[in-house]
């Protein structure tokens, strides 16, 4: 028993991942997320248009109904992901790195820099008009990793730097 | 040292290794040439019966056969003990040479498969970190260099090893004197386990089953109703009855049999006589195999996590199903990277547990039970599903005055078993291991080294923050494993916990 007791005092002292400072991704992003819904969008658009034109009765109920259900749908997305971006962000500790994202579901991912296997920067078309980038970790196996998107380029290449120093400081076994 | 001057030299696999390259190089041509074959077959019929096709034929025997004698003849191994290596070579103008740092391997399997042991060889593989492909494939050795090479590998690993983990060794040995079974899996509760488990998997298929037969039966029917008007129609329902009653048969006969059957190739088959040997040397190997043998050593450090599970009836007998879940490189591949010891005695079940782990699994554990939260997440769930049911009901209009007693009653058992399943539902814990045990038919126990972990995750949902729970998510190289609607305190003090374990 007092070995339990011990264990609980350590387990409050230890540092809490609540305490750290999330750094918010690039507002930037929001234009981004907003470019890629209005392609998607048009593209929805094109395809429904497309079919019903070549229909002798373009303007019937199930056009309309299957044209405002779509955008409707779309729209609330749009204004979901949107707004969902304030809460998104990231921070890097000494021996991790935490993740946060979600509206309804609010979740952290955390990946100790220990299990991370290799570190991939990524560019969508998009992003890059911005000089944003995305950072993606990998961890061994089927371990799920990690992706943030909406980071400025620079300060990718710096966020890089330092978990390829933290990964190749592990000891190989 | 006899050894190393036996395998110090680069060695050739037995002679007769060349009849298994010649069949391994004829399917391989066969697989890729496998779509060009069916497409010519089919396009050009007569091509068969034409001499041409036999004179083909022998030419790709003929080419097999130079290939396999070339792929044969340049297929040399040696152990390079300086550099610590083992080394394969093989081609004759695309030379290659595969490498492998003693350091780098994992596992060293000797395996028998039908071919190998008509002709009383057997093969060696290499499993190494990084990758779960096998690089080296040794398939074609006598009984007497696979022992010896196997031997000579696990020294060279175990003296690897010993630096780094004396102890742990150290902590078995009084435990389990060396040279002899630690513990095997009788015939008889395989055969048990067979019988009496996944009942969901037989019970699916069979129905892919049924409806195919379904499927023919109508057919048949119509077919009789189109056909000429003036067969005897008392004769026709003399035989449709006839075949109801057949089916009716099949329908028994098949759910007590498939999923049977099933079980006995995944588990009699694959893991007949399964027995884990301490050998000599210090290291535990496991054997097992009824057609493709199987000889691997057990290697704690490819262990990501271990479940448990046995369903009532197993329950009374006192046996279980013990997974070893081990780093899976895609998702298709899981089922074939665990290892399983079906038929397992309780007893067994933890000594395996002193094996793969060295720290105590349940001293100074503490238990976690979920909120109601669970409960009525479920619930929810299930009227949902409930409510889309009675909606396909209501317009199939079926004769619903049968119907509704009969959905009374399964809503009723759906909330039973969701009760239970909130019931028995636990996160156990404590300075090395977490513990998720569920289940209510089916009593599962999944066992989590903390060291293992890859990655934690807590996510809340807005419903969750009401009633101040959140779900921990553990992410493993095997697999994630979730744990839902437990206190928020508590689950943020285990993923600071963990976190603190893997770093420190």
């Amino acid at each position: 028993m007092t070995e339990f007791s011990n264990k609980q005092v350590l387990v409050t002292d230890l540092p809490d991942w609540r305490d750290v400072r999330f750094e918010h991704i690039s507002p930037k992003y929001k234009t981004v997320v907003l470019i890629q819904y209005v392609i998607l969008i048009t593209v929805f658009l094109v395809i429904l248009f497309g079919v019903f034109w070549l229909n002798d009765d373009p303007w019937n109920s199930t056009y309309l109904y299957i044209l405002f259900g779509g955008l409707s749908f779309f729209i609330l997305l749009l204004i979901l992901s949107v707004w969902s971006l304030r809460y998104w962000g990231y921070a890097l500790r000494e021996q991790d790195i935490l993740y946060r994202s979600g509206i309804f579901t609010k979740s952290i991912k955390i990946i100790p820099f220990k299990q991370i296997q290799h570190v991939d920067i990524k560019e969508g078309a998009i992003s890059r008009l911005f000089n944003l980038s995305s950072i993606e970790l990998h961890t061994a196996g089927a371990g799920e990793g990690l992706k943030v998107p909406g980071i400025e380029s620079t300060q990718v290449a710096i966020m890089q730097e330092f978990i390829s120093q933290k990964i190749s400081q592990k000891p190989i076994h | 040292m006899q050894e190393a001057h036996l395998f110090g030299s680069p060695q050739r696999l037995n002679s007769l290794g060349y009849l298994i390259n010649i069949l391994k190089t004829f399917v391989k041509i066969i697989k890729q040439l496998f779509f060009f074959i069916a497409y010519m077959v089919y396009k050009h019929r007569d091509i068969i019966f034409s001499k041409y096709v036999w004179i083909i034929i022998l030419g790709l025997l003929l080419l097999v056969a130079i290939i396999a004698l070339v792929n044969f003849r340049t297929f040399k191994y040696y152990v390079d003990e300086e550099a610590e290596e083992f080394v394969v070579q093989k081609g004759l103008f695309n030379k290659s040479k595969v490498v492998i740092k003693f350091a780098n391997i994992l596992q060293v399997n000797i395996t028998q498969n039908v071919v190998q042991k008509a002709l009383s060889l057997y093969g060696l593989t290499l499993d190494t970190a990084g990758s779960d492909k096998v690089e080296v494939d040794l398939y074609g050795l006598d009984g007497f260099h696979a022992t010896e090479l196997k031997k000579l590998l696990l020294s060279k690993i175990h003296g690897e090893q010993q630096k780094v983990c004396t102890e742990k060794t150290d902590i078995l040995a009084p435990t389990i004197s060396s040279d002899k079974t630690v513990l095997s899996l009788p015939a008889k509760n395989i055969l048990l386990v067979s019988l009496f488990s996944n009942y969901r998997q037989g019970l699916a298929l069979f129905f892919a089953f049924l409806v195919t037969m379904f499927q023919n039966f109508k057919d048949a029917i119509e077919t009789f109703e189109l056909s000429d008007e003036d067969i005897d129609t008392a004769a026709v329902k003399e035989l449709a009855l006839a075949s109801i009653f057949t089916l009716v048969i099949i329908v028994l006969i098949g759910l007590m049999t498939i999923p049977f059957i099933i079980n006995l190739v995944r588990y009699y088959i694959k893991y007949y006589n399964f027995s884990i040997v301490k050998n000599i040397t210090g290291n535990f190997s496991m054997q097992y195999g009824l057609f493709n043998k199987v000889n691997t050593i057990f290697n704690r450090d490819k262990i990501q996590f271990i479940t448990f599970k046995q369903n009532q009836i197993l329950k009374h007998f006192g046996i279980g199903i013990l997974s070893l879940k081990q780093l899976v490189m895609n998702a298709a591949k899981e089922d074939k990277s665990s290892i399983v010891m079906p038929g397992i005695i309780l007893a067994d079940r933890d000594k395996v547990y002193e094996l793969a782990f060295p720290d105590p699994i349940f001293e100074n554990t503490t238990e976690l039970k979920p909120r109601i939260g669970l409960f009525i997440n479920l619930f929810i769930k299930m009227l949902f599903f409930f409510g889309l049911l009675g909606i396909a009901l209501y317009y199939t209009e079926f004769d619903t005055m049968l119907i509704y007693p009969v959905f009374l009653i399964l809503l009723l058992a759906t909330t039973i078993y969701n009760y239970l399943f909130y019931k028995n539902y636990r996160l156990i814990y404590n300075d090395n291991f977490i513990v998720k045990r569920y289940g209510v038919w089916n009593e599962k126990e999944i066992i989590i080294p903390m060291a293992r972990v890859q990655g934690v995750g807590v996510s809340q949902t807005i419903f969750q923050q009401q009633s101040s729970t959140a779900n921990l998510n553990i992410s493993t190289a095997a697999k994630g494993v979730n744990f839902r609607f437990l206190p928020d305190k508590e689950v943020n003090q285990i993923a600071n916990y963990v976190l603190y374990k893997i770093e420190k």
